[in-house]
């Protein structure tokens, strides 16, 4: 870089200007854009779909398959399954419709296309159909006609469940996740690798115990191996797809996350609060290390979280840094309630010019008094 | 009073997004550092501009739309997707770097170096040719809280262009 001192401030405008006119910035389709809106302003005032104003439902046309060839993942109904809630006003059905998903509107880490259809809603009915049904997954096509591509019941699940499906030659998963639910994630194996990504959008079913969610994905595959799909309430509890409670405690760090831990799912994760989610599976180490990074480009310092799975009731926590790492708070051991385990955490700022790993030494006390130290990693 | 006609209101906002969409990206862009996020950032203000249009006027358009990108950029930003996720202890774990400033932008990038604060504040002033006081008003900090930023933002920029003339 050379930059010109002398006139560094009187140019500055004028460099930017040109700087920022050089940058290859994608323009939007302003039509597209617009249509967008509409649909946003529709689904805001479609707080409650009466019956008159039911959707079309078109059953399987061209390519797509009905109801029974939509592979379903509504989980057991629990012991103490609970009612729907009674909240007015008890419209006899429901129709939540999502954004797109697509890379048009997206966040440029999917591909610029999803194959096949990309825009689904969900209709829940209040009185299930006469075989239990009572979810209707569709498409959206022009002028939100919806164009069912399978159904599922919610009927006896406890509505802090998760159900979803998937089928009809959609490269998505299409269902419901409990209406109390802030943020979701989907734990399957490769949701971190390249070539995986995934786009989701979510929308409310006022008037139901339930929110429409869609999740589609660049690798079909992937849809195959979901493990689970994991809830966290605005409350910050945790849930598995079945709606039972997973062991988690908030901390407070600097994205005040919320760590759980599934020895179901073999996972550990947060849901950060400002709106990131990661996870790590919990069989590759003796004692998992969830490390989240965040930098602006990589040539700027990095943010970090580090989190590793301790015994619960280990104390005397001691971190030694390595060359790369700037700085971090003192760290802590958390218990997780309802698990074996502690989480020791710090935040942490990382350099970006030395490299290396930024602890080279984990040390805590162990329940039974060893002093317990992990270097290899 | 009634709003715009549906008809009405998506003329006038595809009219609005076509000339307007250029700057905002750009301005985006200044803040992000990613052309991306920047992306997804005026995608976001855009379609909230949109939601709110019955009772903003064309004219007030821009700049109703400009503080919706200054004032919810982290939030976006961090919205983008997954955070990185190592398994291992920190090794500089890093986000996709994809959409991140090349080379040849480097005022953009030097920016990236700056606080938020005072990278909102350089951008509005250098950038959208804001005033001092309109720039106080949209960050709703005082006019001294404007011009103290902006002297300390330039000076880090100064610093930081020559450390990186010192050593290429």
């Amino acid at each position: 870089m050379n930059l010109d001192l002398s006139s560094f401030d009187p140019n500055l405008d004028e460099r930017l200007r040109r700087e920022l006119g050089e940058a290859d910035l994608t323009p939007f389709d302003p039509a597209a854009l617009t249509a967008a809106g509409g649909r946003a302003l529709r689904r805001r005032r479609f707080a409650v779909a009466s019956g008159a104003t039911a959707v079309v439902l078109a059953l399987a046309v061209g390519g797509f398959v009905a109801q029974d060839a939509f592979s379903r993942n509504a989980t057991p109904a629990p012991p103490m399954g609970t009612t729907a809630t009674t909240a007015a006003p008890l419209a006899p059905e429901v129709t939540a419709i999502m954004e797109p998903l697509n890379a048009s509107f997206g966040t440029g880490t999917v591909p610029s296309e999803i194959p096949g259809p990309n825009h689904f809603a969900v209709t829940w009915q209040r009185t299930p159909a006469p075989g239990g049904q009572d979810l209707t997954f569709s498409t959206v096509g022009d002028n939100d006609a919806l164009t069912a591509i399978g159904g599922s019941s919610t009927v006896g699940l406890s509505t802090d469940a998760v159900t979803w499906g998937t089928g009809g030659g959609i490269q998505a998963i299409v269902g419901v996740l409990p209406a109390a639910a802030a943020r979701f994630t989907v734990v399957q194996p490769y949701a971190a690798d390249g070539d995986h990504a995934s786009i989701s959008d979510r929308a409310p079913m006022v008037g139901s115990p339930w929110q429409a969610f869609a999740v589609a994905f660049q690798n079909p595959k992937d849809i195959d191996s979901i493990v689970d799909i994991l809830w966290m309430s605005h409350d910050a509890v945790v849930h598995d797809k079945s709606g039972a409670i997973v062991p988690s405690v908030t901390l407070t760090d600097r994205d005040h996350r919320t760590l759980y831990v599934s020895d179901a799912a073999d996972t550990m994760g947060t849901f950060s609060g400002s709106g990131g989610d990661a996870s790590m599976w919990l069989s590759t180490a003796e004692h998992p290390v969830l490390s989240i990074g965040r930098g602006a480009d990589k040539d700027s310092p990095m943010d970090g979280f580090f989190g590793m799975l301790v015994p619960s009731g280990s104390t005397a926590p001691a971190l030694t840094p390595n060359r790369s790492t700037d700085g971090f708070t003192q760290p802590q051991i958390v218990q997780i309630p309802g698990s074996d385990w502690a989480v020791l955490w710090c935040d942490y700022t990382a350099s970006s010019t030395t490299g290396g790993a930024a602890f080279a030494k984990v040390e805590w006390t162990a329940p039974d008094g060893a002093r317990t130290t992990v270097t290899k990693y | 009073m009634f709003g715009p006609s549906k008809a009405t209101r998506d003329a006038e906002f595809t009219a609005f997004v076509s000339s307007a969409q250029t700057p905002l990206l750009r301005m985006a862009y200044a803040l992000t550092g990613d052309s991306h996020a920047a992306r997804d950032l005026v995608q976001e203000a855009l379609l909230k501009t949109y939601l709110a249009w019955g009772r903003i006027r064309t004219d007030d358009a821009l700049a109703y739309t400009r503080r919706i990108i200054v004032n919810q950029r982290i939030d976006t930003w961090r919205k983008t997707g997954k955070e990185t996720a190592s398994g291992e202890l920190p090794e500089g774990v890093r986000p996709d770097g994809s959409g991140t400033v090349d080379a040849r932008d480097s005022l953009v990038r030097l920016l990236a170096t700056l606080p938020e604060q005072q990278r909102k504040i350089v951008v509005l002033r250098h950038y959208a040719d804001m005033s001092e006081a309109q720039v106080a008003e949209q960050l709703g900090i005082s006019v001294g809280a404007v011009k103290s930023a902006a002297s300390r933002g330039l000076a880090a920029l100064r610093t930081h262009a020559a450390t990186e003339g010192g050593t290429r």
